[in-house]
């Protein structure tokens, strides 16, 4: 599969946790590999982002003495890159070559085929929200990550001001020159609401490909920062200020025709079903312990089990435009979630509420904070995103039993690892813990 | 009976199901019941603190540990009860001497029967729990001394330390994971096994039920 010349290739996937895990590999050895992939220790799957293995629990695809596991690639998604690297994304198996229950990419592929089946697809596109700050990230670690200075200063600022644009474009042009290289299909840059955010808007596309579009965007600015002597965060809270999300709109197609857009019952049943597991959704959603410092209310971050129109108070906002466009935004993810498994539990909740023909609630029309009435309100901490989590059938007979506890069992890791490393429980804002371990990794 | 918050951080939750195992021992649970008053701990090596309320039949553990205590034990609170441990500083203790006394009596009630009565109590919390090996073998290195709890035949695990260690991890006041990273016990077994009987243990130093 690799053209001639080729000397070296980048085969890579997103760990649960996010960070992309691989090996560089040479050209002969890339094609010795193939269809089968390259090895991997398994426990890749089974560490923290500080490294440590996961102890507690086990699941059948682990080999019982840190064994191996294979990064198979998906020859789709090769791109040849400035200076003639091959890049490619793959999948993890076991080595007879089955998708292990618990790789990301694969759990996407299940759902797509699962809507395939039904004779729908979808087309979705991620917002990603990052910060960029003045130091490199040789200065950002050097100091742990404490103390950093969002680009433009700590001052607040108004939102999509363009006049500090001298500030930014060259790191934003930089950005976009490697998302093109990158072969992904960008819409807008935007200044957002805390000084050093920005957001990026990928297009429009197939949910593997805005997954796998995604992974390589934050590649891509993460790279960008470095060029220009900054470094660059896709934690959910590293500052005081405003959290970052990664909103995701969404359309369901079937035979070429969009059908949001002609007020179908799929659109309510949808929601319906998006609206039944968001609690249980949570926790794949909002990973970290740093996501729920995001979880506030009366800062367009969803802390209700709500949906509305137009609503960005809510977690499930649909947006029906004057002509054509109608679609979902899911409000809930942190910018720290992985892709695929955003994608994979929101596709797993529509297709409930499809096959179940779960109605939705009333919809909300005010903000949904503040009411004298209330809303059902989304679990608060990591521990109970997981129980809810581990109590959601819907979830876990979607997205299978294997994954679903070896996530909830690795939240309540998270959970443990926070507490029994001495990170203060009371801590308003994100804790040195916090920002060593998710600050470069998430 | 020993309450907390749903959602309380570590040291509250592996505090309260001390207490809550302890209350099962008729001496301690009268102890429990007598004893009046509020006492912090608070650690001196993070940011980890805890009170607990004692008020009869119920006694309540919560989160920080406010200039309100009665009674303020300040120490690091992971290597305290370790051979060499530096001794924790008691403030309150002149005025408050019988809840001080009786404080440190219940948080310091090891099981009946010392390491072996430890592991005989996890066991049979254990019960339906599918991180319990069908063998548990546990050698103390101090005198050679072991205890077996289960069948031979299937699963095993093996855990080897001194006396304190094992008192520590199959009481739930220290964490097997970290005791074995750390080097204070040592343990055979397959690692499936072994991660799994982690498991269990951390279900019961946070107080959780058995049975998962």
């Amino acid at each position: 599969m690799l053209a001639d010349g080729t000397r070296l290739v980048r085969i890579e996937a997103a760990s649960l946790d996010g960070p992309m895990v691989g090996k560089f590999v040479s050209a002969e050895k890339f094609e010795r590999s193939l269809p089968v992939g390259v090895s991997l220790a398994d426990f890749v799957l089974a560490s923290d982002l500080a490294g440590t293995p996961q102890l507690g629990w086990w699941g059948d695809w682990r080999r019982p003495a840190l064994g191996d596991m294979v990064l198979r690639p998906d020859p789709a998604t090769a791109v040849v890159e400035p200076g003639g690297t091959v890049s490619v994304l793959g999948s993890f198996t076991d080595r007879e070559g089955t998708p292990l229950p618990v790789c990301p990419r694969s759990l996407l592929a299940a759902q797509v085929a699962r809507l395939a089946a039904l004779g729908y697809d979808v087309r979705c596109a991620f917002e990603l929200e990052l910060f960029v700050v003045e130091e490199s990230i040789a200065e950002a670690r050097a100091c742990g990550f404490r103390g950093l200075t969002p680009l433009g200063g700590h001052d607040p600022k108004p939102l999509y001001v363009t006049q500090r644009a001298p500030e930014y474009l060259p790191l934003l042009r930089t950005a976009t020159e490697r998302l093109e290289q990158l072969g992904i299909t960008w819409e807008a840059f935007n200044d957002e609401a805390a000084p050093g955010q920005f957001e990026l808007n990928l297009a429009p596309t197939d949910p593997m490909t805005a997954a796998d579009w995604t992974v390589r965007a934050k590649r891509a600015v993460r790279e960008a920062a470095y060029a220009h002597g900054h470094a660059v965060t896709f934690m959910a809270k590293p500052f005081a200020a405003f959290g970052s999300g990664l909103h995701l709109h969404l359309s369901l197609w079937r035979d070429g025709t969009p059908l949001f857009d002609r007020g179908d019952d799929a659109q309510g049943h949808w929601v319906g079903g998006l609206l039944a597991t968001l609690a249980g959704a949570t926790s794949i959603l909002v990973p970290t312990i740093n996501s729920y410092r995001r979880q506030v209310d009366f800062a367009a971050v969803p802390t209700t089990a709500t949906w509305g129109e137009d609503n960005r108070g809510v977690a499930v906002r649909t947006i029906r435009p004057a002509v054509g466009g109608a679609r979902v935004e899911h409000r809930l993810a942190a910018a720290d979630a992985n892709p695929y498994l955003v994608l994979a539990t929101v596709l797993a909740g529509g297709l409930a509420g499809l096959e179940e023909r779960i109605d939705p609630p009333d919809p909300v029309t005010n903000l949904p904070w503040g009411t004298p009435e209330g809303h059902p309100r989304l679990p608060a901490s990591i521990t109970a995103a997981a129980d809810a989590l581990a109590a959601d059938e819907r979830l876990a007979k979607a997205l299978g039993d294997g994954f679903v506890e070896h996530w909830a069992e690795s939240r309540r890791w998270e959970w443990l690892m926070f507490h029994s490393e001495g990170a203060d429980p009371d801590a308003r804002d994100a804790t040195d813990w916090e920002l060593r371990r998710y600050f470069e990794w998430v | 009976m020993v309450v907390r918050d749903g959602d309380a951080p570590l040291l509250v939750r592996v505090l309260a199901a001390s207490l809550g195992r302890a209350a099962a021992q008729p001496k301690v649970a009268r102890d429990l019941r007598r004893l009046r008053g509020r006492v912090g701990l608070r650690s001196t090596v993070g940011p980890q603190a805890a009170t607990i309320d004692f008020a009869g039949r119920v006694v309540r553990v919560t989160h920080g540990a406010g200039p309100d205590v009665d009674v303020l034990i300040e120490g690091d609170l992971e290597t305290m009860g370790r051979p060499g441990a530096a001794k924790p500083k008691v403030s309150g203790a002149v005025r408050h001497p019988r809840l001080a006394l009786g404080a440190g009596r219940v948080l310091d009630a090891g099981p009946p029967g010392g390491w072996r009565g430890a592991v005989d109590m996890l066991w049979d919390w254990a019960q339906g729990d599918d991180g319990r090996p069908e063998l548990l073998r546990v050698v103390c290195q101090d005198d050679g001394g072991e205890h077996a709890v289960g069948r031979r035949g299937g699963t095993r695990v093996e855990v080897h330390g001194p006396d304190w260690a094992l008192v520590a991890v199959f009481t739930g006041a220290d964490h097997l994971g970290a005791a074995l990273l750390e080097g204070r016990v040592q343990v055979l077994g397959d690692l499936p096994e072994l991660s799994r009987f982690v498991g269990l243990l951390t279900r019961f130093m946070l107080g959780e039920d058995g049975g998962r």
